[in-house]
């Protein structure tokens, strides 16, 4: 079903249909907010208020932007005024106090890039991560990053280099020269 | 060592994947979204409709005819600045009062802002 005509029955009160879109959206929008607010259960609070606000103004949303960017844009608006709030602003310090634990030979390969990757976002500033995430992660353009944070087409591309940058040192601090030539010398 | 290239940390990214939240999230986010109204968008439309104008223009072309063939007001039209810089140019016999040029430029204003109310109206 496309999502003009998901959104029409949801207008039309389905409440099936928006726990379709919630289903369909929702470890994305977690995504972003966890990028942003580092935090599980602030995330899943930040999630929870995005698909309220999104289902309270779903009716206005007029299409001239994608749905996920639109999804994308409240998330990561409410994710920033959550950690505003709660001033998180000490993930990072406890992050480079903890220093990385050995590769568990248990774990699935991808929760180990993930637990990897967490803790070298977690080094970057949230809104470099969370844009990094945007636009690595979800292939979002400029232009639609530009629409999800509201920032300046050439701030965003400040922050991109910028987090690019800093998640190789990041990467390379973190796993040493041979892991880091593993995750990157694949091609 | 290798230097990460755009298409190396995208494919770390997607590698890793999205973040799972706890399995109750969806219900709990249904729960909350069966106690919340959805808010109708405000309708944003021209503060005057089609007919509207056509009187308005008719009434306006009417006036300004009734200036034209009027008896002269004053207003010199061959004198001043637009006599320096155009000697040949002169305006139609008739009246020019000044309160028909301001709401001449009234009515163009509020058609301005109409015609954008119209536009964001259509974007909605």
């Amino acid at each position: 079903m496309d999502h003009k005509s998901l959104i029409q029955q949801i207008v039309a009160g389905d409440a099936r249909a928006y726990e379709q879109l919630v289903r369909q959206y929702q470890r994305m929008v977690y995504t972003v907010c966890m990028r942003v607010l580092r935090n599980a259960e602030d995330a899943e609070e930040a999630t929870q208020d995005t698909f309220v606000k999104a289902y309270q103004h779903l009716a206005g949303f007029g299409g001239s932007a994608k749905l996920s960017t639109w999804l994308y844009s409240i998330a990561y608006r409410t994710a920033i005024s959550m950690g505003r709030r709660k001033r998180l602003d000490t993930v990072a310090a406890e992050d480079l106090a903890h220093p990385p634990a050995a590769p568990s030979t248990n774990e699935g390969h991808q929760t180990e890039l993930k637990r990897v990757l967490d803790r070298a976002l977690g080094q970057l500033e949230p809104e470099d991560a969370t844009i990094l995430s945007l636009y690595h992660l979800d292939e979002l353009s400029v232009e639609e990053i530009v629409t999800v944070t509201g920032l300046g087409a050439s701030n965003v591309k400040v922050k991109l280099h910028r987090g690019r940058k800093k998640l190789q040192e990041v990467l390379t601090r973190q796993l040493g020269p041979e892991a880091h030539a593993l995750l990157f010398d694949h091609g | 060592m290798a230097e990460p290239r755009d298409t190396d940390l995208r494919h770390l990214f997607q590698q890793a994947g999205y973040h799972d939240p706890s399995r109750d999230l969806t219900s709990r986010i249904m729960a909350r979204v069966a106690v919340t109204p959805m808010m109708q968008p405000s309708v944003v439309r021209p503060l005057i409709g089609k007919w509207g104008w056509v009187a308005i223009g008719t009434a306006m072309a009417g006036l300004l005819v009734y200036a034209l063939i009027s008896a002269p007001a004053g207003i010199d039209p061959n004198g001043g600045l637009v006599k320096q810089l155009m000697p040949t140019f002169q305006l139609p016999q008739g009246a020019w009062p000044v309160w028909l040029m301001a709401a001449s430029g009234c009515l163009f204003l509020l058609a301005v802002v109409d015609r954008k109310l119209a536009r964001k109206s259509a974007q909605h």
